[in-house]
């Protein structure tokens, strides 16, 4: 049955739709991908280009859903002559290396297009260039089902949940939670059956599945949630290489070809909003409410300034100067609905203070301090939703669509209060911390410590503790400024420091998982306003976790 | 049926102490780690609280949904009465205890209890009065003894004067929460 849905998905899909999809079935029959050309363009005819297990060099262009009739052969015949004739030309690669051209296409190929293609084929041989393979909707069938092996889901309830991911609505935001506990139900410790090659092939079938469901969102332009997405998918594939230590050549390939998906999505957003007046949407006019474009506000700016952040670590470029005046001119539609939009404050709090103005970032975080102190700490108010809270339940709950059994206590507590202090005086806002210190320190200070590095991963942890921080009076502020400064950098998974890029996205989408020190691992690597350091260090400095009563 | 096991495992009410006690979800983890503001720490569990429900397809017969409301009703009972055991191990462990030694329930010892107690007081300074459990039977002597702490001036004189000390006490804690050097 599911194969039939991963037919109907793939005869469908356009070129660019299925070429990440199509990259992960090369990474599980031992290719390792050399490049992805952006948007469809084809650099000189080639989509992807990859080396073989054999170690030859492999070039692809893609086509499709359409057959290629004699007329579409036509039109695309000059591609694909640049995709046999021209170099390969790349950093890594040696120019005159040769290299196998392959057309695929997800289509068929119909009428006299076969035997005049094959025949150009023939030609461009005879002159010396490589032959050209062809690669059908048959062929590419059967690679796409020896992918996933015996790792597609066989029982009804996930084969139910991928049908209801299959027919979505693409505009509506993912499902994160949904989507997260079928990814990983999918890579579970039983179906896995062990670490290496079995852990790869888990993986593998995994990126493909998920590759359906989230294609569809990037066909619906929902950029965000087909970024939110692939970072489901990149931290899965992190769940279960910690969980099994998994060896990373294991799940390399398909982990960096999560992050080209996910950063094309980024790059799509962006590209979108270069382009926009204003952050409305006209199809949905009526409920175009104040309280849901405040938080697509959010949303929207904290995703552009962490692509920012990510761009300039991996090559410090200035910031683009559409994106800066659309935070500009988009700031004053920013609203706080829950405490899940903490970390979109933050990363847009740190862009701003760099590009717009310190005092302006700093307003952003006084505001957020001052709204949970003002209501969290009143009694007889349901306070503001936690972080456990996604901003489309929370819309609900404020729209008054939520049932009754799903309500919840937050009053007098806060998950993130002890961030925002914590970036108020790492910036010397003493005055602001003893203006807010006393009704502040009434709230508990809530984190959730994750057990290990595979919990860090998963949506929900079992094995770890909410730790629930009263702070012992009166504050030191030379000590909690020490402490501050001084984020233990094992207080998050290595991997996330290790590939920082990776810190943000996961952040914005798992944002129950940013803990306190969490956010000072954040304004550490992009507010530069801490250092991390080792967990002796931070010792000596005292625990981040309480904040230090004075002597 | 999420709207009904709702009201046995979160609605409290009924459940006069219980339902005072403000409840969060903690939606992961095996527990939570407490440090408390004079810096005592605790760790704890979750424990499993269940509830055994036993509807008589007779009796629903008979009742109609009136006999699934009893079920579900000696379910919730069973539930609060693990929690309340709960409650008061806890408050046990960390709450001092003032021995009444055998003495009958009084407002002289009401006042022996409050002087070991933290009191605290709103925003304009009204002391808030803390909650008094006690059995139903000591229900009228306790509203007797309240009675003669309102009425008899020395009592009355000796409350005044405890709720201004314990005033001042809450002061110098709410004046300790600053940040200093």
């Amino acid at each position: 049955m599911i194969e039939k849905l991963i037919e109907n998905w793939l005869i469908n899909v356009h070129e660019l739709g299925y070429t990440i999809p199509f990259c992960e079935v090369l990474i599980s029959r031992g290719y390792t991908i050399v490049r992805i050309s952006r948007q469809g363009r084809g650099e000189l005819g080639k989509d992807v280009i990859a080396r073989a297990p054999t170690g030859e060099l492999h070039t692809f262009q893609l086509k499709g859903p359409r057959d290629i009739t004699l007329r579409e052969w036509q039109n695309i015949q000059n591609e694909v002559r640049d995709l046999v004739q021209l170099p390969v030309i790349d950093p890594a690669i040696n120019r005159t290396e040769t290299h196998v051209p392959f057309l695929v296409t997800n289509g068929e190929i119909v009428g006299d297009a076969l035997t005049s293609i094959e025949e150009y084929a023939n030609v461009w041989e005879r002159q010396g260039h490589p032959h050209l393979q062809i690669w059908r909707k048959h062929d590419l069938l059967t690679m796409f089902s020896e992918a996933h092996g015996s790792y597609l889901p066989t029982d009804l309830v996930d084969f139910r949940e991928f049908v209801q991911f299959y027919v979505s609505q693409f505009e509506d935001r993912l499902p994160r939670e949904r989507v997260a506990r079928f990814l990983q139900k999918l890579v579970r410790r039983e179906a896995v059956r062990g670490r290496g090659r079995d852990a790869k092939r888990a993986i593998e079938s995994m990126v493909l599945m998920a590759g359906y469901i989230l294609e569809q969102y990037e066909r619906a332009e929902n950029h965000i949630s087909a970024a939110e997405g692939w970072t489901i998918v990149g931290a899965t594939i992190l769940h279960v290489a910690a969980r099994d230590r998994v060896r990373k050549r294991d799940y390399a390939p398909s982990f960096d070809l999560t992050w080209t998906a996910l950063y094309r999505n980024l790059q799509n957003l962006q590209d979108e909003v270069s382009k926009r007046k204003h952050f409305i949407e006209p199809r949905f006019l009526t409920a175009e409410r104040d309280d849901i474009r405040g938080a697509r506000t959010t949303l929207t700016l904290g995703w552009l300034a962490a692509k920012h952040f990510i761009d300039s670590r991996s090559g410090s470029r200035p910031i683009d100067k559409s994106v800066l005046e659309t935070i500009k001119r988009e700031l004053k539609w920013l609203r706080f609905i829950g405490e899940s939009d903490w970390p979109y404050v933050m990363v847009v709090s740190l862009l701003v203070e760099r590009f717009v103005g310190a005092a302006v970032g700093e307003a952003l975080i006084l505001k957020w301090i001052r709204w949970i102190t003002v209501i969290n700490t009143k009694k007889d108010v349901i306070g503001i939703p936690s972080p456990y809270w996604p901003q489309e339940k929370v819309l609900a709950l404020l729209h008054q669509k939520l049932p009754p059994y799903e309500l919840e206590m937050f009053s007098g507590e806060s998950y993130t209060i002890h961030s925002a202090m914590d970036m108020l005086v790492r910036r010397l806002l003493r005055q602001a911390i003893t203006h807010f210190w006393p009704s502040a320190s009434r709230l508990s200070f809530c984190d959730y410590i994750c057990a290990n590095d595979s919990e860090w991963f998963a949506w929900r942890g079992f094995d770890g503790y909410t730790r629930v921080d009263n702070p012992q009076q009166p504050v030191s502020w030379r000590e909690w400024r020490r402490s501050a400064l001084n984020v233990p950098r094992a207080s998050v998974p290595l991997i996330l420091i290790e590939n920082s890029r990776w810190l943000l996205p996961f952040a914005l989408t798992y944002p129950h998982r940013v803990t306190r020190e969490m956010s000072g691992v954040i304004d550490a690597l992009f507010g530069e306003r801490a250092d991390l350091v080792s967990a002796e260090s931070a010792a000596r400095t005292r625990s981040l976790g309480t904040i230090t009563r004075s002597e | 049926m999420q709207s009904q096991s709702y009201s046995v495992s979160r609605d409290r009410f009924g459940e006069p102490l219980l339902a005072n006690i403000p409840s969060h979800v903690m939606h992961e983890g095996q527990g939570f780690d407490l440090k408390r503001e004079d810096g005592s720490e605790e760790k704890s569990d979750f424990k499993k609280v269940t509830g055994e429900i036993l509807i008589n397809l007779e009796e629903m017969q008979e009742k109609g949904e009136a006999a699934i409301d009893e079920a579900l009703s000696s379910a919730s009972k069973q539930m609060l009465e693990t929690q309340k055991k709960m409650l008061f191990e806890t408050l046990d462990r960390t709450v001092p205890k003032h021995d009444a030694g055998g003495r009958p329930l009084s407002a002289e010892i009401l006042l022996e209890t409050w002087q070991t107690m933290e009191f605290t007081f709103d925003e304009n300074g009204n002391w808030q009065h803390p909650q008094i459990v006690v059995n139903p039977v000591q229900a009228p002597r306790l509203e007797k003894e309240l009675k003669r702490l309102e009425n008899e001036p020395e009592l009355k004189i000796r409350l005044e004067e405890l709720i201004a000390r314990k005033k001042n006490e809450w002061n110098d804690r709410e004046a300790n929460r600053k940040l200093v050097d």
